[in-house]
């Protein structure tokens, strides 16, 4: 499954008629996303590595006796974490602290299935589903030799799930009743009521397990710490380096397949492309720049392409606070949602391409409005006249008729990118209609500020989305909660955001889901935009690079090998 | 001379005071809430107020002013809100990539402007004065980051190489230390070479023209040490000057410089921190910087002396 997900694309021009063949011809379920194919899958000039696919995971017959660890991988990023303690950030952690870490469960890169992590497989459920029992693996040991015991794993869970920690992933455990280790390998988590994400979101990368009175030691936000993943860092410098090798004491005695990572800081993009070709570093992932790909792509044959579906999603927010003009009115908002050229935003603000998204980004396949079903609604068809005509008429009735003003919050830094090139391109699409966007621009903590004040009339966002349809649609627009930038409020939406967690089929849930779509359709608190093909460029001495699908990195380098 | 330096050492103490006013309040006018950065923008309620309860940011400005200079003093800058790291820690680990580069960058150009300049001066109006002049233009003219960004691309375009990007002490490999300087150096030193070599050539071309000089030359002393004995020296003094003025162009230039090239120095380090508000430190380099940059013209003011016996201090 995992080897026929990536459909690799090198050096060809995309386009997007071929883009929507492709699609077309894809089959329904998480494990087909391999839709992003589009023809000219040239494994041939990729060197074999015994898979067929050029950049798969290494053979699973391989012996554990047969590993020969060899070579350093070399990674960079543009920013460095503040500190190591996923449990307290969202963002840059998770650049440098979960190839350190395990969890109880951990998503397969392509995000198809839950794999046991340090659980032994996935946990028991009682029939109202209001607890879960994990069996730990046996002889788990902290990298020191010390052992891993279900002590810490309720530790850890106890610190995410405690109000005075104030974790942003607090909400992942659940409506924790209490956790029950009954002995050393076996953990009971009680809920209050029944919490169907419990699972998945175990599995996500920020759910990382510490060793029991870590934080107790070494105060929150840490500095240095000690996980039970692949690797252990050996030195670091903050915001300048980190070097990890390989955990003796890691579950896994195959893995890592390597004798070490190496992840700088670059924070010139430029410096990076020109790292990555000269094989300083060995990949750069998720590029939307078409230009920077082939300059890139052009200037060294030995670097491969993998395009992939993502399931970040890019919006444009309105501040929908009650009794704040305009967005408080539901028809200006719908007005918006029909004059964004979602076609044009995509060519000018991702030159690889993409599509158009619904409330769900169409990466999540398993939950996103398809396509061809999607394209016939307002705001999406492709031919716009009649939208436009139709958000003139909503405009009047709403007493817009002779244009308005925005305040649109953006900001700058090279690794939000995104927020400006979306607003200039927005604010050139909106100016057509009397629209106009007035760039409210400032660094991240301004925009920060302005999120966390409402105000703003509007942004675009880029949200890094996640595992867990729960987390793109539950904490976006339920009431009062942190993730709901826009202040959107509606009682029968939060009724269905509130029962998709508890419902415990599936088929129902899923059904919930594509309902709750079709109320934020109707309401549009945020125009959900389009999204691109993302391009990870590797260079072909690693192998079995995984490129990120979420911001989750915990499984980039977990099948990764150095092949000189 | 005592007296002077110790006048313009005391003199320090009023600008340094400005600066940590202006930095401190300019910082808190800023648009960003500190504890908001640092906890992350989901952050709860109950959890910035601890935040800024122990960072005592509940305090008027006046009191945490005071209480952050009353620490100054005492030579304590305090701790990084990001990092809970020493910031005159962090500084003293940073310093020497940022003093390395700016030595090698004031070398670099100074190598350049010196024979540019006189040359230029001497052949005025020849080919080779045209060229040392296009040089110098190009050097102002281009602005540093264009220079950086096209040394670190093109060669990697081109030849597949780029100079080493990444840090290595200079203790534990000279080589490669030196070499991950050079281009950085010659980038941050450009535009001071330019600056430089204009300033040579213009002061040189006046002192040649003085009564002295023509003196000398009719006592028959050969070009060379005319130039060199007579003309150079006295040329030097406004060259001096600038150079010294110049080296806060290039302070504010490694910010950049250490950006593309991933030098750790003090400029990188001043930029992350402005990034996330990290204030303490923010204040620390600041403060650190303007220091370094008043003591270095308060010793180029004394160098005045020794290059012209005609000045005295008193």
């Amino acid at each position: 499954m995992y080897r026929n997900y990536w459909l690799r694309r090198a050096r060809s021009p995309f386009s997007r008629r071929r883009m929507l063949q492709g699609s077309a011809a894809m089959g329904v379920g998480a494990g087909s996303l391999a839709f992003v194919g589009c023809g000219n899958d040239d494994d041939d000039d990729a060197p074999a590595n015994g898979n067929g696919n050029g950049n798969g995971a290494p053979e699973a017959t391989r012996d554990p006796g047969d590993i020969e660890r060899q070579g350093i991988i070399n990674f960079a990023h543009t920013a460095d974490a503040d500190h190591l303690d996923p449990h307290l950030d969202t963002a840059w952690t998770m650049v440098v602290a979960p190839h350190t870490h395990a969890k109880l469960l951990r998503w397969s890169p392509d995000i198809s299935e839950i794999l046991p992590d340090l659980a032994e497989g996935l946990p028991e459920m009682n029939d109202d589903g209001l607890e879960y029992t994990f069996t730990l693996r046996p002889d788990l040991q902290w990298p020191d030799g010390s052992p891993l015991t279900s002590a810490d794993i309720a530790y850890s869970y106890n610190r995410i799930a405690g109000e005075e920690l104030g974790s942003p992933h607090r909400y992942k455990a659940g409506p924790l009743a209490g956790i029950d280790t009954p002995d050393d390998r076996t953990v009971v988590f009680r809920l209050e009521e029944p919490f169907v994400p419990f699972v998945s979101f175990a599995a996500t990368g920020w759910m990382i397990i510490l060793p029991e009175g870590w934080a107790d030691d070494h105060g929150d936000r840490f500095q240095d710490s000690m996980g039970a993943g692949p690797y252990m860092i050996d030195q670091r410098q903050s915001t300048v380096s980190t070097q990890y090798v390989p955990n003796p004491n890691y579950y896994d005695g195959e893995r890592p397949f390597v004798e070490g990572m190496d992840f700088r800081i670059i924070p010139d993009a430029s410096t990076m492309d020109a790292a990555l070709i000269s094989g300083d570093i060995d990949v750069i992932p998720a590029l939307t720049d078409r230009g920077r790909v082939d300059n890139i792509l052009n200037s060294n044959p030995d670097i491969e392409d993998i395009e992939h579906p993502s399931h970040h999603w890019n919006m444009f927010i309105m501040n929908c606070e009650e009794g704040r003009e305009p967005f408080d009115d539901v028809r200006v908002r719908r007005a918006m949602n029909l004059l964004i050229d979602r076609e044009l935003y995509q060519a000018i603000v991702h030159s690889t391409g993409g599509q158009p998204s619904g409330p769900v980004t169409w990466g999540f396949e398993q939950y996103a409005i398809p396509q061809d079903d999607l394209v016939q609604r307002p705001g999406y068809r492709p031919d716009k006249e009649e939208d436009i005509q139709e958000a003139m008429d909503l405009l009047s009735a709403a007493g817009y008729e002779d244009g308005l003003q925005l305040d649109c919050a953006t900001t700058t830094p090279a690794a939000h990118a995104t927020y400006n090139a979306g607003a200039l391109a927005i604010q050139d699409q909106l100016a057509e209609y009397g629209i106009e966007l007035v760039l409210g621009t400032t660094d991240m903590a301004g925009i920060q500020e302005k999120r966390a004040d409402g105000n703003f009339d509007c942004m675009v966002y880029v949200n890094g989305g996640s595992q867990e349809i729960d987390e793109h649609i539950y904490g976006p627009n339920r009431t009062g909660e942190a993730r709901n930038v826009n202040r959107f409020s509606n009682a029968e939406l939060d009724e269905m955001l509130d029962r998709q967690r508890v419902t415990l089929d599936e088929e129902e849930r899923t059904e919930l889901i594509m309902e709750i779509q079709e109320k934020l359709l109707e309401e549009v608190p945020t125009a959900w935009l389009a999204d691109p093909f993302y391009h990870s460029l590797v260079n072909r001495r690693l192998r079995g690079y995984n490129p990120y699908l979420v911001w989750d990195r915990s499984s980039e380098f977990i099948d990764a090998y150095i092949e000189e | 001379m005592t007296t002077y330096i110790i006048r313009r050492l005391v003199m320090i103490i009023p600008v340094l005071f400005g600066v940590t006013l202006i930095t401190f309040f300019a910082m808190r006018v800023a648009p960003g809430d500190l504890a908001q950065v640092q906890l992350g923008e989901y952050a709860t309620e109950e959890a910035l107020a601890v935040f800024r309860e122990e960072h005592g940011l509940e305090d008027p400005l006046p009191i945490q002013y005071v209480r952050w200079v009353s620490d100054l003093v005492q030579l304590d800058l305090g701790e990084s809100y990001r990092t809970n790291a020493s910031v005159r820690g962090e500084i003293f680990d940073r310093i020497p990539v940022t003093f390395q580069l700016t030595a090698f960058a004031l070398v670099f150009s100074l190598a350049i402007a010196f024979p540019a300049g006189v040359i230029s001066a001497v052949r005025q109006d020849t080919f080779i004065d045209y060229l040392a002049r296009i040089f110098a233009m190009a050097g102002l003219a281009i602005p540093l980051f264009v220079i950086a960004s096209l040394m670190i691309t093109l060669p990697a375009i081109w030849f597949g190489w780029t100079p080493p990007i990444r840090y290595t002490a200079f203790t534990d490999d000279p080589l490669a230390n030196v070499t991950h300087f050079i281009l950085p150096a010659i980038a941050l030193g450009a535009s001071l070479a330019g600056t430089t070599t204009r300033m040579i050539r213009s002061q040189l071309l006046e002192v040649m023209r003085q009564d002295y000089i023509r003196t000398a030359r009719a006592k028959g002393l050969s070009e060379r040490p005319i130039v060199a004995a007579h003309a150079l020296r006295n040329a030097m003094i406004p060259v001096l000057t600038v150079v010294g003025l110049q080296l806060g162009v290039l302070i504010g230039g490694t910010i950049i410089i250490e950006q593309i090239f991933s030098l750790p120095g003090i400029g990188r380090l001043l930029w992350e921190s402005v990034d996330l508000r990290d204030y303490p430190m923010i204040q620390g380099v600041v403060v650190f910087m303007c220091f370094v940059y008043v003591f270095v013209n308060l010793c180029i003011d004394i160098a005045y002396a020794w290059i012209d016996p005609r000045i005295r201090y008193s």
